[in-house]
């Protein structure tokens, strides 16, 4: 077992040493997933990182490491995990402090708009025509507007993959498109 | 641009039909951080990585984390104010002591009874499956040599008589 391993194990036995020592070690990555997450969302002047970094490591520890019994060591590090927990937990805090606002009373014609109507009609894809890996490249690169680089790096792979599993798909959609329009004639 | 291309319009055209997100199923922004942390670290399995990819699909906050995640791993930590530390040592000191595991030390509880009821049920299975096995085997060899003796009896002819009269034509 590594350090942070045995210094979880420790924490979750209800060791104070341990407690201390991890919000030495693991403050910096949960201030810094903090600082992250609330920089640039609008929100209550009042919440500030360090309330919620601190807010974070109350949570971890509460009902006896009830949040923090939940991490698997045998899936991924603990830091990954602690940066996500904060991550989510600012998010969480921003919501519930979010100030109240007023109902805007105008425009009452209309209050749900339609969306736009696409120029063609869309077409249904095959539920097993693409893959999972496909369809998210396919959603980054042409709904999202990511380049290939941002695509490749959020899912660890290579630009070249990114490339060729774009490829792949076109060339999957393009044959369902010759089939639609074959039967159209 | 190839000449299959050509036969079904520009690239646009082909992905302006189509819809990606939203249609790879998961489970709507209820990612497990153990699911998404692994597949950042790259020690997520081709099944946990194609969940995650599917809850990206699903949920654009899913995919606003994971890319967070990755970036922030890029980056260097930025400084911690001074005086942070002390402050959450101090507020989980008056939070109260600090206390196990509970639902560690629960499980292991549980485990250790679970352990003693199976062991009793084995026990009783084996003194009850012993028990029938003794009294049906008595049983059993009364029945067995009644049906040896009747299947010792000559053949009764009236028998095929009997199926003769019984059977009856479809038509």
């Amino acid at each position: 077992m590594d350090h942070d391993g045995a210094l979880l194990q420790a924490c979750l036995r209800g060791e104070e040493p341990a407690r201390n020592e991890f919000v030495a070690r693991f403050a910096p990555v949960i201030h810094g997933a903090v600082r992250r997450t609330l920089g640039g969302k609008p929100r209550d002047p009042s919440l500030d990182e360090e309330d919620v970094s601190q807010e974070v490591f109350l949570r971890l520890f509460k009902d006896g490491c009830r949040l923090l019994g939940t991490y698997d060591p045998a899936r991924a590090s603990l830091a990954s995990w602690l940066f996500l927990v904060a991550r989510s937990t600012a998010i969480d805090l921003v919501r519930r402090k979010r100030p109240v606002t007023v109902p805007f009373e105008g425009n009452l014609h209309d209050p749900v708009q339609e969306p736009p109507k696409a120029s063609g009609e869309r077409i249904e894809i095959p539920p097993d025509l693409l893959s999972t890996q496909q369809r998210l490249v396919m959603h980054l690169l042409f709904e999202r507007g990511w380049d290939v680089r941002e695509v490749a790096r959020l899912m660890g792979v290579t630009e070249q993959t990114v490339r060729s599993m774009k490829h792949k798909a076109l060339e999957k959609l393009r044959m369902v498109l010759r089939k639609e329009t074959a039967q159209m004639e | 641009m190839d000449e299959k291309f050509h036969e079904t319009g520009d690239e646009e055209d082909v992905l302006r039909r189509f819809r990606f997100a939203g249609s790879g199923g998961g489970n709507g922004g209820a990612a497990d951080p153990n699911l998404l942390a692994a597949y950042v670290d790259g020690t997520a399995s081709p099944d946990d990585r194609e969940a995650a990819e599917r809850a990206m699909l699903a949920d654009p906050a899913v995919l606003d984390a994971v890319r967070d995640l990755r970036e922030a791993a890029d980056a260097a930590l930025p400084e911690l104010p001074a005086g942070l530390i002390p402050r959450i040592r101090e507020a989980l000191g008056h939070a109260g002591p600090p206390a196990a595991f509970a639902f560690s030390s629960k499980r292991a509880a549980f485990s250790r009874w679970k352990m003693a009821v199976a062991a009793a049920l084995v026990l009783f299975a084996g003194i009850a499956g012993y028990w029938l096995g003794q009294t049906r085997g008595v049983d059993g060899t009364a029945e067995e040599a009644a049906i040896r003796t009747e299947l010792a009896k000559e053949w009764e002819w009236e028998s095929y008589e009997f199926l003769e009269v019984a059977w009856i034509p479809e038509n």
